[in-house]
């Protein structure tokens, strides 16, 4: 759904860092050199960067936006 | 016992204590993981959210955002007001916040700090919400260890690692480098026709360096009197100050054994 706060292994803070991955891939950056850059180094916190789904953003999609007056 | 430190780089801490037991450094290593008490988000009222996530979800994220401060804070069921709540066992947080736009992420930086804690790390994505949606809620930390719940671990790795020796028998080495091609660290090198060891306490004890040898040349073993701790804080304390405090609970813990030990009848 959404980013997890900590790495589910370790407990790393993983959460803050994953705004400047999504947008260094989407550039064509290789994952594993953003990672590093990013200073994740081990395993279980790198495998979450890989294998999530930001669901959330779909989701959104589907949710009640603001009208003109800004009122829901 | 001589301490001396490694490197403190990357956030993590690194320390090489020579001389000492392996149990005492485990038991560093132990507290450190799971018995410092820090706080942590531990009751979220949830005032108003229209977001998309569910309020269990958002109260969930809460608690493992790293806190800093706190200090004075006592555990709750070691204070007067009996494990309700109050000020000396309690810091409290509040958010209120109504998103401008479609998809605004809502950062841990916005939790307003009422009370001694305040969030470490100002970054952290707790929601997400479109435009109009709006997030407001009072969040309420206590002190605890991660013995009851990981989101009160203060750090993300303790390890400690026995000091490596490698012994190169120079005598019988023919230098064929079939070691120094598979040593997956990459620290054995031929230097002015010897064979060296270029930093050994990167070797990772995997000894498959010993396996290729053919000749026997190659032995590695560890000395388990020095060892080296590894820290890495989640950032709501440093590493140096987790280590002081893990001194502290030891202490205590020792204290407390002699003080039962004092309400023993006289031995006859
Ligand atoms: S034990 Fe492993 S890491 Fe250490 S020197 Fe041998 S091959 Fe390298
Ligand atoms: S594999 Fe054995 S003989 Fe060959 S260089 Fe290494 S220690 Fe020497
Ligand atoms: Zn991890
Ligand atoms: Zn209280």
């Amino acid at each position: 759904m959404i980013i997890p706060v900590r790495c589910f292994t370790c407990g790393k803070v993983i959460a803050d860092k994953w705004d400047q991955f999504r947008a260094d891939v989407a550039k064509g950056e290789n994952p594993a050199v953003v990672l590093d850059r990013l200073n994740v180094k081990r395993y279980c916190c790198r495998r979450i960067f890989l294998s999530h789904v930001d669901l959330v953003e779909d989701v959104l999609q589907f949710s009640v936006s603001a009208n003109e007056e800004g009122k829901i | 016992m001589d301490v001396e430190i490694l490197d403190a780089t990357d956030g993590q801490l690194r320390v090489m204590v020579r001389g000492v037991d392996p149990t005492f450094m485990n038991a560093m290593r132990r507290i450190i993981m799971s018995e410092i008490p820090v706080p942590s988000i531990e009751l979220v009222y949830i005032i108003e959210n229209t977001g998309v996530l569910y309020d269990e979800i958002i109260a969930h994220r809460m608690g493992y955002i790293p806190l800093k401060g706190g200090e004075a804070l006592i555990f709750t069921k070691d204070c007067e007001c009996q494990g309700k709540g109050c000020p000396r066992c309690e810091a409290i947080l509040t958010m209120d916040v109504t998103a401008s736009e479609n998809s605004f992420k809502v950062l841990s930086g916005r939790l307003k700090a009422e009370g001694s804690v305040f969030a470490a790390n100002t970054e952290i994505p707790i929601a997400e919400l479109n435009a109009g949606q709006r997030l407001a809620l009072e969040a309420r930390a206590r002190l605890g260890t991660a013995k009851q719940h990981a989101k009160w671990q203060p750090v993300s790795i303790a390890v400690v690692k026995y000091e490596p020796q490698v012994k190169i028998d120079q005598k019988t080495c023919d230098l064929c480098a079939l070691c120094v091609d598979e040593c997956p660290k990459k620290i054995l090198e031929i230097k002015d026709k010897r064979l060296v060891v270029t930093s050994p306490l990167v070797c990772s004890l995997c000894k498959v360096c010993e396996s290729i040898c053919q000749k026997g040349s190659i032995k590695v073993t560890y000395n388990d009197s020095n060892a080296v701790l590894t820290i890495e804080s989640t950032g709501g304390m440093t590493n140096e100050e987790l280590v002081s405090a893990a001194t502290d609970v030891l202490l205590k813990k020792c204290s407390s054994l002699r003080d039962a030990l004092k309400e023993l009848p006289e031995a006859a």
